[in-house]
């Protein structure tokens, strides 16, 4: 009897149950939350699902599946004992910088520039929506002066580029500069992210007038085919000679895009079109929504770091919803009464949520008010400006 | 360096930089237009400001009066729409009309819009 009983024994410190660490139950509670909130509620189920279930795998008990390679030494040989888990190596495409750039080519092919093209000067909203990301990034760094908390510069930057509403700029960047915090700098940018339709429109009412929310503006004009084409081209040399660091997204997104745009020249690129836009898209995003979900581990997740950064993320994206709502009075009153301000806070990219909270507060005061495809025009520059915007915080903190 | 003096200089640099870079974006589309936007497309553009801006002018004018119509009569183009389509020998009597509230996404809305405005 006493060698069944000592059987069971084994067989119950082999489970999960007999290791499993308060951390760990925390987060496989968080994770459910997560997948409760992007499955029953909507929250950007395309990244938070994978996300939120990458953060159950990593921190189910014994199962190692982000536990790196095991080696040993024999006869001065060095072998490879345990070929590790399989999210640790998916997490290599996070970690050497592959995942977000390839996330910026599908975005690239299935983003529409002409809004930009056709009002240049929207392309000014975009950058100073771009405002949210510096002040958070000088917030990360005055929390130094309490006492559980203490970023560094290059953990402030990461922290601040939530405020570019970005997702894979900010997995880009926290990649590079701070890994430890990728977790919950990746939960806190996309939950922000879908959390816009509730954060922008009091911030927009707040700073702008009746009168101005309900300037109704001209029609944009019809853009070109070779304009279309340039464009891309154009602007990866244009950044890319300024910004050497922001090359890879903008000349990823950019790439995309001309792919997209030249399909009318040459239909056969159609089919890599349609293969960034989709295939390659979803499989990417599978990688990296699972594999950052699986850094949200619970021993360096649950620390009042994780806590600071949530407050400072909410602080990021209000600071450039109010940043690009704030430029676009300046413009309203520069171009005398031609632009409405609530066109600003699109400026900060998650397209096209944000362009969207534009066309629906505008038409709460004009329902004949189609700002939608004026929004787009920041909107999209808010992501050539999130992406400039990393770039220069990796070549000053890198 | 202290980090907070060093991140101010990081802020003023970031800032001023993601401003020039996509200023200087505006100024080469704005070079752009002349040369790659083809006449095609300056011609209707410049009808269109010209036809657009009184029909806004007139739908702003009217829009208090429109409030105010006559229900009778918005019943009786409604009716007449509905006979119209059912032929002269329907017996149709229309004993109510509820106004429903439009469900179009809002994408198609604008697309809807931006083909009506292109036609003015």
């Amino acid at each position: 009897m006493s060698f069944i009983y000592e059987e069971l024994i084994e067989l119950y410190k082999s489970t999960g149950f007999a290791v499993i660490t308060w951390q760990q139950g925390v987060m496989l509670a968080l994770s459910c939350l997560l997948l409760y909130l992007a499955l029953k509620k909507g929250f950007e189920p395309l990244l938070l699902v994978p996300i939120a279930f990458g953060m159950l795998l990593a921190n189910l008990p014994a199962a190692g599946l982000m536990d790196g390679p095991t080696y040993v030494t024999v006869d001065g040989i060095t072998k490879m004992k345990d070929p590790g888990g399989l999210l640790h190596w998916l997490y290599q495409g996070v970690k050497l910088g592959i995942y977000p750039p390839l996330i910026f080519f599908g975005v690239g092919a299935m983003t529409d520039f002409a809004p930009l093209i056709a009002n240049p000067k929207s392309i000014l909203l975009g950058a100073a929506a771009q405002l949210g990301i510096f002040t958070t990034f000088v917030g990360a760094l005055l929390l130094d002066k309490l006492p559980f908390l203490d970023f560094t510069l290059k953990q402030a930057g990461s922290i601040g580029i939530i405020g570019g509403a970005d997702g894979p700029t900010a997995i880009f960047l926290a990649s590079k500069l701070a890994p430890e915090l990728l977790g919950p700098i990746a939960v806190a940018a996309y939950s922000y992210m879908a959390l816009v339709p509730l954060i922008q429109p009091p911030i927009m009412r707040a700073l702008t007038t009746k009168k101005e929310r309900e300037v109704v503006m001209a029609q944009l004009r019809t853009v070109s085919r070779t304009e279309r084409i340039v464009f891309p081209i154009m602007v990866t040399l244009v950044v890319s000679l300024v910004l050497p660091s922001a090359a890879i997204l903008v000349g990823m997104l950019m790439f995309g895009n001309l792919i997209r745009e030249a399909v009318d020249l040459q239909s056969v690129l159609n089919r890599l079109s349609k293969t960034a836009q989709n295939e390659l898209m979803n499989i990417v995003v599978i990688f990296l929504g699972i594999t950052v979900g699986a850094t949200a581990n619970g021993e360096l997740f649950l620390k009042p770091q994780t806590l600071a950064i949530i407050v400072l993320g909410l602080l990021a994206f209000s600071m450039g919803t109010a940043g690009g709502v704030v430029f676009g009075k300046l413009m309203y009153k520069l171009s005398g009464g031609k632009v409405n301000p609530l066109i600003g806070s699109a400026g900060v990219s998650a397209v096209p949520m944000a362009a969207r909270v534009s066309q629906k507060v505008g038409q709460e005061y004009n329902p004949n008010n189609y700002l939608l495809m004026h929004a787009m025009g920041p909107n999209v520059a808010g992501v050539i400006g999130s992406a400039v915007a990393a770039g220069v915080l990796l070549s000053m903190l890198g | 360096m202290d980090p907070i003096l060093y991140g101010l200089i990081v802020t003023l640099f970031g800032v001023s930089i993601v401003f020039l870079v996509l200023m200087g974006l505006w100024g080469i589309l704005a070079m752009m237009r002349p040369l790659f936007a083809g006449k095609k497309t300056q011609a209707p553009q410049a009808a269109m400001k010209s036809s657009i801006n009184p029909v806004v002018a007139e739908i702003t004018a009217t829009s208090a009066e429109t409030e105010e119509m006559d229900a009778d009569e918005i019943l009786a183009v409604i009716t007449a729409a509905i006979s119209a389509c059912m032929g002269s020998q329907s017996n149709l009597i229309v004993r109510r009309i509820t106004r429903v509230g439009d469900h179009t996404p809002v994408w198609s809305q604008i697309g809807r819009h931006e083909q009506m405005l292109n036609r003015l």
